[in-house]
């Protein structure tokens, strides 16, 4: 199997501490918007069946330089999970135990 | 709520220290990128060997944190289930105790749930969108493998969605299966007797079978994948080309994908959309494609069904739509078409046959029928639909009475003796026989689905007296089931 490094996509340890969520068009007489995954970017389900895509700074100008319309829809910061929406180990544990219990499972 | 990867471990640790006869953990023989170990569950009761297995796997893509957490909880309320003898109620959608049971007795059920814990560990802790593994790709400052694109089914063909850049969300790695957990997932296959199969991501609400780099055909057995380059880091050469499937395995996996939207449907009302993998985008690598792809490359491999589901809707932005504020209705629908697919991995036959004859030879003639005679036309397809429709039900019957499972296993015995020889006639006592099995299991069911198939069996046994068996196989390949009132 032959190796492959690099490309053209921004290094994550590189990209600033926000994202954008964006919707990616093609203009009239511009680039084909089926050719955006030769752009390699973070590509994500779009309801509409759309091309929909999480891109930083550089990688939004790469698609305008490409001769694609960018709409931002939304910032997305890069940061961990809501910690409100983790469930604590107390409760993880409870939970299993409580369980185990119904279940008949050793006391 | 979310667990961490820790919390995770805690659900199957539990479940094989508490109930160590329906539950086993494996350790799966690589640790991830960073050094976490990655577990599997098995799920069974009862005895028996070499039992048809289903892997359900979770967490492939850190971001799509929902799955692994619906995974481990469908483990312990099957437990719960069968311990209890309780019906699992999802929402709207009740699966029967018996149902349960059946599926446990009569399968061996894996879960693999945090196939990629690095990678949930950095969603929790440094950033939420993350989905790859962490990997240090090597020559770049780029981190991550996709291990949904380092499967060695055209791996490094960059078919859609698909990249062999290293800084790309979908890099599909130095080599195919180049990280542990992605070995860890072939392991499995390679393993255990693996005959269903799913990969579950999030989201758009699909439920997604072969193929993703290709549209799919059924009539040039000439165009297969293995023929085809690999590693090449551009798109196949001819944006033309189709795949080939049999028309059996493709009415297969439309079929039970059918049943898994429709379980899927009854929690609580939203319609999952079936089709090919390549209707989402274009995808090589892919777990399910390589699990159902691997016995056409290896005639040596055992054939698995391979599905993948994206589950949840569109929540309006794509954070919340791979992890929403409360993923609790999405995980039950879910679990009910895991449930769908691990019902639809029981072979009634098989399990007939094997568990209560005790050999092969009559159940392997029934199956070239299937296959040889059934499965090359659309009317002989719609029997075999018919047969998949009723086995669920007729099994939960069947099971529930040792002494009706012997009397079918007897006519399956007589059938695949039957079957093996084309010239052999149909006499009136045999098909007395079987018209009288099939009122005891319809009475028994009371299931509109058994009655349906019940009236097309008589329908078309009772003008098969004194038929050859080629000549009751020619008429059923050339006329699908009756309906009752058609």
């Amino acid at each position: 199997m032959s190796e492959h490094t690099g490309g053209p996509a921004t290094p994550a340890e590189e990209r600033g501490p926000v994202r954008f969520e964006a919707t990616v068009h093609s203009r009239q007489g511009g680039a084909d918007v089926g050719r955006v995954d030769d752009l390699d970017v973070d590509r994500v389900p779009d309801p509409e069946g759309g091309v929909r895509v999480l891109v930083d700074v550089a990688e939004c100008v790469r698609l305008l330089e490409a001769g694609y319309e960018v709409r931002l829809q939304s910032a997305v910061p890069v940061k961990p999970f809501d910690a409100r929406l983790l469930t604590d180990d107390d409760e993880a544990r409870s939970w299993i135990e409580q369980r185990v219990r119904d279940a008949g499972g050793p006391q | 709520m979310y667990r961490t990867v820790a919390q995770l471990d805690l659900v199957t640790q539990q479940l094989a220290q508490s109930f160590p006869q329906h539950c086993t953990r494996i350790q799966l023989p690589e640790a991830s990128v960073q050094g976490r170990p990655v577990h599997a569950l098995r799920l069974r009761a009862g005895t028996g060997e070499g039992r048809r297995g289903v892997l359900l796997l979770g967490g492939v893509h850190a971001r799509e944190l929902m799955n692994p957490d619906m995974l481990v909880e469908l483990a312990v309320h099957l437990v719960a289930s069968y311990r209890n003898g309780t019906d699992l109620v999802l929402g709207a959608r009740v699966w029967p105790a018996q149902d349960v049971r059946v599926m446990l007795e009569t399968l061996d059920v894996y879960v693999l749930p945090c196939s990629n814990p690095d990678g949930r560990h950095h969603v929790m802790t440094v950033d939420d969108m993350w989905r790859k593994n962490r990997r240090v790709n090597q020559g770049t400052s780029c981190v991550g493998v996709d291990l949904n694109r380092n499967a060695d089914l055209l791996w490094g063909v960059t078919e859609g969605q698909t990249s062999c850049a290293a800084c790309a969300e979908t890099f599909v790695g130095p080599a195919s299966f180049s990280e542990p957990e992605s070995r860890n997932v072939r392991h499995m296959l390679d393993t255990y007797r693996i005959d269903c199969f799913v990969d579950v991501h999030s989201y758009s609400e699909l439920v997604l079978y072969p193929w993703g780099h290709a549209q799919t055909q059924t009539t040039d057995p000439t165009k297969r994948f293995p023929a085809l380059a690999t590693g090449t880091c551009k798109p196949l050469p001819d944006s033309s080309y189709r795949e080939y499937m049999t028309p059996q395995d493709l009415q297969r996996f439309t079929t039970v994908a059918q049943r898994i939207v429709a379980a899927i449907a009854d929690v609580r009302g939203r319609v999952y959309t079936a089709e090919p993998g390549k209707g989402l985008y274009g995808t090589t690598g892919t777990n399910s494609d390589y699990a159902y792809g691997r016995h056409i490359a290896d005639g040596t491999k055992r054939k698995t069904y391979g599905y993948t589901f994206e589950t949840g809707p569109w929540m309006g932005n794509a954070p919340d739509s791979f992890h929403p504020p409360d993923p609790e209705p999405i995980k039950r629908e879910a679990e009910s078409g895991a449930l769908a697919l691990i019902q639809q991995c029981i072979c009634a036959i098989e399990l007939i046959g094997t568990q209560v004859l005790g050999r092969r030879d009559e159940i392997d003639a029934l199956r070239r029928v299937r296959d040889r005679v059934l499965a090359t036309t659309e009317a002989g397809r719609e029997w075999i639909r018919l047969f998949e429709r009723i086995q669920g039900p007729a099994v939960r019957v069947i099971t529930a009475d040792e002494s009706l499972a012997r009397m079918v296993a007897d006519g399956i015995a007589r059938a695949g003796r039957l079957a093996a020889d084309d010239t052999s006639r149909l006499d009136r006592e045999t098909i007395s026989e079987v018209l009288r099995l099939l009122g005891e299991i319809e009475e028994r069911a009371a299931s509109a689905e058994i009655s349906a198939g019940s009236f097309a069996v008589r329908d078309v046994l009772e003008g098969a007296h004194e038929q050859t068996v080629g000549q009751f196989l020619g008429q059923l390949v050339s006329r699908g089931p009756r309906v009752a009132g058609a």
